[in-house]
């Protein structure tokens, strides 16, 4: 406490706690972008391992930013990145920062989640990103894939492409959200897909969408040998996908 | 100098609501005193971890990090504050939840109307704002002045003399013309920026 200038406290006077506390109100873009260097305090507080392990690029867009989102990233990548790679363990990123954030190498990253990519945009880098592909071959034990698209049912069959093709890649994954925690109907279908299907040998725990309840047997079937858990929602809970009027949407947690 | 003052604004309305509530006396560190009931008691867990411990009958509970100045508009706001739903306590790990949306990004641009013109009172450049959350809520305050602002405008804001790796005193070119002259602890190469002695600490 600064007690000899007690009538003009600075933010240097508050303690650690409360600058954790404003520094836990932001995003992690708004913290590195303004909050690094400020001075050897805060670099203190967010080179913290506890904080920086996981670096999480999810920008509030709804709010007005007086600088643009780009220049915030590029900033960031350009000047702090490279001091944090080292500690990063689990990534978060959207559409508009993964090209820059994946140019640098993650020695220790395990965990990764893509937030709001439209089916499109995720095909490309699937298809096209060897960072990506190596990441997940080699690194990734934890996915989250979040898909966020205007016209869901016709890209149906990419986002079963995107599954079967991850489950393939993805040689240590034990952990995938896939499309779980969207607020959109996103249902992949796994039943009575065409030979060469899916199968993991790693996998343990399942979060996922589906549409009716033939896909669920189908992932219980064996094929996911290693599987403990499935959370599921089933868009409709008959075998046939032509009764749709009798379309409820169910919840199930299944241990196994 | 020392002063009482009854917090309770809306004491006639309330009077028998709190009739048979406790009350206790809280004191700041210039002498101001302030009688609370349970309900403010309720917002501080260092008053009530105080109240509960100790029956100090009507000896006031110091507040030392508090004026006087500040401890009266804290009372407003617990007062009004006092009738609020208890928030939901937080877990941000809890990834057990199937129907929590993890993706949610954090917000601190929720503040009531009230709030809002509650924390206008206080200011940086008189220091006020930074007295308040010393003793209560702003920090959302804080996050939304810095969101957006380079490091350099933060530290212009809160008047933060600091040069971070590559910049002012630690450019190159100051750094070899202090050299031989002044010790420096600097190292470039460093992954993070070293010490640099902080003026506020």
């Amino acid at each position: 406490m600064n007690t000899s200038n007690y009538n003009h406290l600075n933010i240097l006077d508050l303690p650690n706690e409360i600058l954790v506390m404003i520094i836990n109100k932001l995003n992690m873009a708004d913290v590195l972008y303004s909050l690094v260097d400020v001075n050897e305090r805060f670099n203190r507080l967010i080179f913290d391992p506890l904080y920086i392990h996981h670096l999480d690029m999810t920008i509030n867009s709804s709010l007005d930013h007086i600088i643009s989102i780009d220049k915030q990233i590029s900033s960031i990548c350009e000047i702090i990145l490279s001091r944090i790679q080292h500690q990063i363990k689990r990534l978060t990123v959207e559409p508009h920062s993964i090209k820059p954030i994946l140019s640098f190498n993650y020695f220790q990253l395990y965990s990764l989640s893509l937030v709001n990519f439209p089916e499109k945009i995720l095909l490309q880098y699937f298809t096209d990103d060897l960072i990506l592909h190596d990441l997940f071959a080699k690194q990734i034990t934890h996915l989250n894939i979040n898909i966020l698209n205007k016209t869901p049912k016709e890209y149906s069959i990419v986002r079963t492409y995107f599954f079967t093709s991850i489950l393939s890649l993805c040689k240590r994954l034990i952990n995938l959200n896939f499309c779980y925690f969207s607020n959109q109907n996103l249902p992949v279908s796994v039943y009575n897909l065409p030979p060469p299907n899916f199968m993991s040998l790693t996998l343990t725990n399942l979060k996922i969408h589906v549409e009716i309840i033939d896909d669920c047997l189908d992932l219980l079937d064996g094929r996911l040998n290693c599987l403990s858990t499935l959370i599921i929602k089933i868009t409709q809970i008959s075998s046939t996908i032509s009764n749709t009027d009798n379309i409820v949407s169910t919840i199930l947690v299944i241990v196994l | 100098m020392a002063t009482t003052t009854d917090s309770s604004n809306t004491s006639a309305t309330t009077t028998t609501e709190n009739a048979t509530s406790k009350t206790i006396k809280i004191q700041s560190n210039d002498g101001e005193t302030h009688e609370i009931d349970q309900g403010v008691v309720e917002q501080s867990s260092t008053i009530k971890t105080l109240s509960d411990l100790m029956d100090l009958g009507d000896v006031p509970i110091p507040l030392p990090n508090v004026k006087g100045s500040i401890l009266t508009p804290i009372v407003e706001f617990c007062n009004y504050h006092k009738n609020d739903p208890k928030p939901e306590p937080l877990d941000d790990d809890d990834d057990d939840d199937p129907n929590k949306d993890i993706y949610e990004p954090k917000r601190s641009d929720d503040i009531c109307e009230w709030d809002q013109n509650f924390i206008k009172r206080f200011t940086v450049q008189e220091g006020t704002l930074f007295d308040i959350i010393m003793a209560t809520v702003g920090c959302k305050t804080i996050a939304n002045m810095v969101r957006g602002k380079a490091s350099s405008e933060v530290r212009e804001m809160f008047n933060i003399s600091y040069d971070p790796p590559g910049e002012g005193l630690n450019a190159p070119n100051a750094i070899e013309s202090q050299a031989g002259t002044v010790p420096t602890t600097q190292d470039t190469s460093a992954t993070g920026p070293s010490p640099q002695p902080d003026p506020m600490n």
